[in-house]
C-alpha cells in the first residue's frame, strides 16, 4: 500500500535528518575569547554621545579616561599618571603617562586630551556630558605630556566626572567617519566588528598596562530574552551573563550548580516613585509624605528583588566615605497607614487617585509598579498602571507629562553627581519639578567645600531635608549580578555595572 | 504575459508612494521623537536636544522632510538610520538575509510536510488517520507562535540540548550548522502553515478525485501512486498554490514574532525596533521592502497559475 | 422573498424533510464540540468572580512560583497570584477584544465592500485603498497604531479592526457585485426603489452569510493577535490578566516555573480550537459538496 512506503519514508527521512543534525557539534570556539550576553542591544558608540548600558559595556573596553574607577569604585589615576589641584581648587594640573598609543599606532599626547574636552563641550556634538564639566574656564596645553585645567568655580566633583571623558585623538573627525559604529581610543580591546546583535573585540597588543589584557579578544553578544541569556549560559554558548534581566532570578537558578559561579555587590542605581511635585495634589507636601508613609519598601525588596535589594536612602550605603545615613534614621521611611491616611485627610485628599507610569524597558519597573499598586490599595489609595512604549515615556518623562512613575536611577559615588541634577532647581533631570531653597544651598555647599568631613557633614543634612520633602521615593538598592561558567577567572562587576575589569580577566578552557 | 507582469509592476509605483506618504505621516503622529529616545534620560537638557534635533534634521517641517528623503531615495540614496548611524542599505543587507532564509525555510518545510501529509490523508481509507489528521491539524492552526516557539526552545534546547539556542552562522560559512540554527525558528513559523495547507491538499484532492478523468484512469487500470500524482495531485494545485501565496504573505508577519522569541536580528525585528526608536529612515525602507515583497509573491503566484493552468489568461 | 430564497439554496433539498440550518450545524462533531467548548469558556469568562478561586491581582508573596497544587490548580507566577484565576479573567479580555474587534471590522469593511460593488465610481478608490492596506505589513501597522494611541484594550481593538477591514471589504463586494447584476434589484431600481432601499432589502442578506462565516475564522486569528500584541507587551495592561502577558511574564522565568508559561497558551489554544471548530462545521453545513465528502 502506497501509505506504508509513505510512512516509511517519512520515517527514514527524519531519522536521516535527526542524524545530520546530532553529528553537528557547537561551532569551533576561539579558545582565548570571552563571550559575554547581555540582553541590550548595542547601537551607537559614540564615546561622548552614547547613553546606553550596552554602549558603555563597549566604549569602557575601548576607550578609557583620564581618570578611571577601580573594581571598588574609588578613583584611580588611567591616561593621566598623576595630578595636582591648586589650593583654590580651581586649576588641576595633569602629568600625562607617556609611550601610550591608540589603536592605529599614533601617539596620545595633550592635545589629544583638549581635543576629547572640547569635543564634549562644542555644542554640535550635542554630548549628554557637557553638564559634567561645564565648569571648566579654559583647558591648556603645556607640554606633550602636561595639561591643564581651569574652572570658572570650585566645584568638588570634577575628578570624578572625567572617567566619563573618554579621551579620543585629535584627528578623530577625519580617521573614523562615524563614531557611531567605529571606535578609536586607547584601551586594552579594539573594535573589529560591530554586527546586528554582537560587538567583536581583539586584545590591543600595544596597551599601556604590563601583561594585560590576558585576553586574546572579547565577544559582546545581545540576547533580549533573560530566559534565553540563561539557557546559552548553561549550554555553553556564552561565558558570562550580566545586565538588565541578570537578576536574582538568574543567580538563584545558577547558585551552587557545578561549573558557574555567581558574583553579586551591591548597586549603586535605585529604583525610584517619581512624583510631578508640581501638578496637583502633589504641590502639597503632606501628600507626598502619605505616599512615603504608605509604601513597604523591606516588602518591595523581598518581592521583586527577593531580598537581594536594600532600602534606598538617599545616599547608597556601599559610598560609606560620605556617611550615608540609613532609612531608621530619616523621617517618612517607615511603613504606617494610619499616619497616611491622617496626612491625607489634613490635604483634603482622602480618595487620592493617580497614575503611575513604569519605564517600559526595565521588566523590573513593571513589578515595582505592580506591587506599589497593591500597596497602595491596602493603604485606600488607587491607582492606574498606564503602559506605553519607551520613546513616548522618554517624551512624557522630559516634560514632566505624568503623575508618578517607576524607573531606575544610575548612581555614582560621588554624592554630587548622584543628587545634585534630579534634585537642584531646574536641574537637567529634576524632572519632578521639585524646589526647595534649603536643598538648593546644601547642594551648591557641597560643591563649593573641598575638605571631605565638611561635604559630609553639608550631605548629612541633605539627607534629613529630602526625607522630609519627598521630592520622590527612593525604593531599593539592588545587588547587581553576574553569573558565569567557572573557565571564567578573575571577572569582577562593579556597582555601576561597569566590567572594565576584564582586561584582567583570563579563560581556563 | 510579459505585459501583465510589467503592468503589475508599474501598479507597484504608486502603493509605494502611496505606502511611503502613510508610514511617515503615522510614525510623525507618534509622541516621542528619536532625538529624545536616542539620547534617553540625557534629553531633559533642552540644549541638548536642540542640539541633537538640528544634527538630525527633525528641527525642519515634516513635509519638508518628507521631501528631503524623497528626493534622496529617487537618487539612490536610502539615508541613514537614525538610532545606529549605519547606512539603511548597510543595514538592509545586513539583516535581511536572516529574515529571508527564515521565511523561505518555513515555506519549504510547509510545503515538503504538508503536501505528503495532506495526500495521505486524502487517500487513506482508515478513520483513525482521518481524526488524527483533523485532530492535530487543527491543533496546529489554533497555537499561537510567540507560545510554541518558546515551548520549543525550553525542550529542544534547554533540555535535550539538540539545537543551538543563539549565534545564527551564515548560509554560505556553515550550511548545515546553519540550518540546524533555523530548523527550531522555521518549524515554529510553519507549523499553522502545515496545518493549513495540509488542509487544503486533502480537500482539494478529494474534490478532484470525483472527477471523471480521475475515475478514468482508475478505470484504465493505472497503478494507485500514478493516479495521485499525475492526475489527482497536478490539478489540485490552483487552490494550494492560491494558499501557499497567502502564507507567504502571512509568513512576513510571523516572521516579526518569530525573530523576538529565538532571537534573530532579522529585519522584522529591526522594524518593531525602528518604531519605538522613531527610526524614520529605517522604518520606511523595511515597509517598502515589505510592501515590495508581498507584492513580488502574488505575482509568482499569478504567473504560476498560467503555467499550471493555460486555460487562464490575464490581459 | 426572492433574497431569502438565495440563502436558502445553499441548503441542498436532499431528504423529504429538510433538516433547519442549526440542526445539521448540530449534527457535525465538529459544531457540536466547538460550540460546547466556546459556551464553557464564555461561562468561565462571564462568571469568572463567583468561580475564580482567588482574586486574580491577589498577590501571594509566600507561594510564588508555586508548581501546581490543591491550593493553586495550575500553580502560581512570580508575584503568587493564582494562575487559574487569572486564566478564567483573562477569558474575559481575549473574547471582549476579538468580539469587538471582529465587530469593527465588520461594519466597516463590509460598508465598504458593499458601497465599492454598488456604486461604480467608489469602487476603484476604495479597493485600491484596501489594496494598500493589505500590501501593508500587518503586524508593524497594527503595532504602530497601537504605539500612537498607547497600550491597552481599546487601542488593540481598533488595531485588529482597522488591519481585518480590508478582509470584510471584499468579502463584502463580491456577493454586492453577483446580487446587483441580477434582475430583480434592476426591476427595484426600475420600480424607483432608492439605493439604501435596495441595499437593505436586497444586498445585506446576500452579504450576510459569507461575512459569517468568516468572521468566525477571524475570530479564531484575532484572538491569536490580540495575544500576539499582548505578548509584545502592547495589548491590554497589567494588573489585568491577559494570556498573552501572562505568557510574556511567564518566559523570563521559564526553567524555574514552566507552569506560568504553559497554561495560558493551553488556554489560548482552546479558545482558538473553539473558533476554528465552528468555523469548519459552518463551512461544512454551508457547502454541501463538503458535507458529502465529510459524511
Amino acid at each position: 500500500m502506497i501509505s506504508q512506503r509513505f510512512f516509511r519514508a517519512i520515517f527514514f527521512a527524519v531519522l536521516a535528518l535527526s542524524l545530520v543534525f546530532s553529528g553537528l557539534e557547537a561551532q569551533s570556539q576561539d579558545d582565548n575569547v570571552l563571550r559575554v550576553g547581555i540582553t541590550q542591544q548595542i547601537i551607537n558608540l559614540d564615546p561622548h554621545v552614547a547613553t546606553a548600558f550596552s554602549s558603555f559595556r563597549v566604549m569602557e573596553q575601548v576607550y578609557e579616561g583620564l581618570m578611571r574607577f577601580d573594581s571598588d569604585s574609588a578613583l584611580q589615576p588611567a591616561l593621566a599618571e598623576s595630578f595636582d589641584v591648586s589650593d583654590d581648587g580651581l586649576t588641576y594640573t595633569f602629568n600625562l603617562r607617556s609611550g601610550v598609543t591608540f589603536h592605529d599606532g599614533s601617539p596620545f599626547t595633550a592635545n589629544d586630551v583638549k581635543f576629547s574636552f572640547d569635543r564634549v563641550l562644542n555644542p554640535d556634538t550635542a554630548s549628554p556630558q557637557a553638564s559634567r564639566i561645564n565648569s571648566i574656564g579654559s583647558i591648556d596645553v603645556i607640554s606633550d605630556t602636561q595639561v591643564s585645567f581651569t574652572l570658572s568655580e570650585a566645584f568638588s566633583p570634577f575628578l570624578s566626572a572625567l572617567p566619563q571623558i573618554f579621551i579620543v585623538p585629535q584627528d578623530f573627525a577625519t580617521k573614523v567617519s562615524n563614531p557611531q559604529v567605529a571606535t578609536l581610543g586607547t584601551g586594552p580591546f579594539q573594535l573589529d566588528e560591530l554586527g546586528p546583535d554582537f560587538a567583536s573585540l581583539s586584545k590591543n597588543e600595544s596597551y599601556w598596562e604590563a601583561g594585560l589584557p590576558k585576553l586574546d579578544g572579547v565577544l559582546i553578544r545581545q540576547i533580549p530574552e533573560a530566559a534565553t541569556l540563561r539557557s546559552a549560559l548553561r549550554t555553553g554558548q556564552i561565558d558570562v551573563i550580566f545586565g538588565f534581566g541578570v537578576d536574582v532570578i538568574s543567580a538563584g537558578s545558577f547558585a551552587g550548580v557545578p561549573g558557574f559561579n555567581v558574583i553579586s555587590t551591591p548597586g549603586l542605581s535605585y529604583s525610584l516613585l517619581g512624583i510631578q511635585n508640581d501638578r496637583e495634589p502633589f504641590t502639597d507636601v503632606r501628600v507626598r509624605q502619605a505616599l512615603s508613609l504608605a509604601i513597604d519598601r523591606q516588602e518591595l525588596a523581598e518581592i521583586v528583588y527577593f531580598g537581594r535589594a536594600v532600602v534606598a536612602a538617599p545616599l547608597a550605603a556601599s559610598v560609606t566615605e560620605f556617611g550615608p545615613l540609613s532609612s531608621g534614621q530619616l523621617a517618612n521611611y517607615e511603613r504606617d497607614i494610619p499616619a497616611a491616611q491622617a496626612l491625607l485627610a489634613d490635604a483634603g485628599q482622602e480618595n487620592l487617585t493617580f497614575t503611575i507610569s513604569p519605564l517600559p524597558t526595565v521588566p523590573e519597573a513593571v513589578q515595582i509598579a505592580e506591587v506599589l499598586q497593591q500597596q497602595f490599595e491596602q493603604a485606600g489609595i488607587t491607582t492606574e498602571l498606564e503602559l506605553i512604549d519607551i520613546a513616548t515615556w522618554v517624551d512624557n518623562w522630559r516634560n514632566s507629562n505624568f503623575d508618578t512613575f517607576v524607573s531606575l536611577n544610575g548612581g555614582n559615588p560621588d554624592p554630587d553627581i548622584h543628587l545634585n541634577r534630579h534634585l537642584v532647581t531646574g536641574g537637567s533631570t529634576n524632572v519632578f519639578k521639585f524646589s526647595d531653597p534649603e536643598v538648593d544651598s546644601l547642594l551648591a555647599d557641597g560643591r563649593l567645600v573641598s575638605g571631605l568631613n565638611d561635604r559630609v557633614e553639608i550631605y548629612n543634612q541633605l539627607q534629613q531635608r529630602i526625607a522630609d520633602q519627598v521630592p520622590f521615593l527612593f525604593l531599593n538598592y539592588a545587588e547587581v549580578f553576574a553569573v558565569m561558567s567557572s573557565d571564567v577567572q578573575d571577572f569582577t562587576l562593579r556597582a555601576d555595572q561597569s566590567i572594565a575589569s576584564i582586561r584582567g580577566a583570563s579563560l581556563n578552557r | 504575459m510579459w505585459a501583465y507582469i510589467i503592468k503589475r509592476l508599474i501598479f507597484l509605483i504608486p502603493i509605494l508612494f502611496v505606502v511611503s506618504i502613510l508610514v511617515f505621516l503615522l510614525i510623525h503622529m507618534i509622541p516621542g521623537d528619536p532625538a529624545v529616545t536616542m539620547l534617553g534620560t540625557e534629553a531633559a537638557n533642552p540644549e541638548t536636544l536642540e542640539a541633537m534635533r538640528k544634527k538630525m534634521g527633525l528641527d525642519q517641517p515634516v513635509y519638508v522632510q518628507y521631501g528631503i528623503w524623497l528626493q534622496n531615495v529617487l537618487t539612490g540614496n536610502f539615508g541613514k538610520s537614525i538610532s545606529s548611524g549605519k547606512t539603511v542599505m548597510d543595514l538592509l543587507s545586513e539583516r535581511y538575509p536572516f529574515t529571508v532564509e527564515l521565511a523561505l525555510y518555513a515555506l519549504i518545510l510547509s510545503v515538503v510536510i504538508a503536501i505528503p501529509l495532506g495526500t495521505l490523508a486524502a487517500i487513506t481509507r482508515s478513520k483513525w488517520v482521518g481524526f488524527i489528521f483533523q485532530f492535530f491539524t487543527l491543533i496546529g492552526l489554533s497555537l499561537p507562535t510567540f507560545w510554541s516557539g518558546i515551548m520549543f526552545i525550553l525542550v529542544f534546547s534547554v533540555y535535550l540540548r539538540w539545537f543551538p539556542i543563539v549565534n545564527f552562522p551564515s548560509l554560505a560559512d556553515a550550511p548545515l550548522e546553519n540550518l540546524k540554527a533555523f530548523f527550531l525558528p522555521a518549524i515554529t513559523l510553519a507549523l499553522p502553515n502545515i496545518a493549513a495547507i495540509a488542509r487544503v491538499v486533502r480537500a482539494s484532492l478529494l474534490d478532484v478525485r470525483q472527477r471523471d478523468y480521475v475515475k478514468t484512469a482508475r478505470a484504465k487500470g493505472l497503478a494507485e501512486g500514478i493516479v495521485v500524482y499525475k492526475h489527482m495531485l497536478k490539478n489540485a494545485m490552483i487552490p494550494i498554490i492560491t494558499l501557499i501565496g497567502i502564507i507567504a504573505g502571512y509568513l512576513m508577519g510571523g516572521v516579526i514574532i518569530v525573530e523576538h522569541v529565538f532571537a534573530i536580528p532579522g529585519l522584522g525585528r529591526l522594524g518593531v525596533e525602528s518604531i519605538t526608536g522613531r527610526d524614520y529612515p529605517l522604518l520606511q525602507m523595511i515597509v517598502l521592502f515589505g510592501v515590495v515583497s508581498f507584492v513580488f509573491v502574488n505575482l509568482i503566484v499569478d504567473v504560476l497559475y498560467i503555467f499550471l493552468n493555460p486555460k487562464i489568461r490575464y490581459d | 422573498m426572492t433574497s431569502q430564497q438565495k440563502v436558502v439554496t445553499t441548503i441542498p433539498s436532499g431528504g423529504r424533510e429538510k433538516p433547519k440550518l442549526y440542526q445539521l450545524f448540530f449534527r457535525n462533531k465538529k459544531g457540536l464540540i466547538g460550540f460546547i467548548l466556546l459556551v464553557t469558556i464564555v461561562f468561565l469568562a462571564v462568571f469568572a468572580p463567583w468561580i475564580a478561586p482567588y482574586v486574580p491581582t491577589e498577590m501571594h508573596a509566600r507561594d510564588r512560583f508555586s508548581a501546581p497544587t490543591w491550593d493553586y490548580w495550575l500553580g502560581t507566577d512570580f508575584y503568587g497570584r493564582d494562575i487559574l484565576s487569572r486564566i478564567f479573567y483573562a477569558f474575559r479580555i481575549s473574547l471582549y477584544i476579538a468580539f469587538a474587534a471582529v465587530i469593527f471590522a465588520v461594519i466597516v469593511g463590509s460598508t465598504l465592500g458593499i458601497m465599492a460593488g454598488y456604486f461604480r465610481r467608489l469602487d476603484a478608490w476604495i479597493m485600491r485603498s484596501m489594496d494598500v492596506m493589505f500590501a501593508f505589513p500587518v503586524l508593524l501597522l497594527a503595532i504602530t497604531i497601537v504605539v500612537i494611541l498607547g497600550a491597552g484594550s481599546l487601542s488593540a481593538i481598533l488595531a485588529i479592526g482597522i488591519v481585518y477591514t480590508p478582509i470584510f471589504a471584499r468579502v463584502a463586494r463580491g456577493p454586492t457585485l453577483a446580487v446587483k447584476e441580477e434582475n430583480f434589484v434592476e426591476a427595484a431600481q426600475a420600480m424607483g426603489a432608492g439605493s439604501s432601499r435596495v441595499i437593505l432589502r436586497h444586498i445585506l442578506p446576500n452579504v450576510a452569510v459569507p461575512i459569517f462565516v468568516q468572521s468566525t475564522v477571524e475570530l479564531a486569528t484575532a484572538i491569536l493577535f490580540e495575544s500576539a500584541l499582548s505578548f509584545l507587551g502592547l495589548g491590554s495592561k497589567p494588573p489585568d490578566a491577559s494570556l498573552g502577558l501572562m505568557i510574556s511574564q511567564g518566559k523570563d522565568f521559564l526553567e524555574i516555573s514552566p507552569w506560568a508559561t504553559v497554561f495560558p497558551g493551553v488556554a489560548i489554544a482552546l479558545i482558538v480550537l473553539s473558533f476554528n471548530l465552528l468555523g469548519d462545521a459552518m463551512q461544512e453545513v454551508l457547502d454541501p459538496r463538503l458535507r458529502q465528502k465529510e459524511g
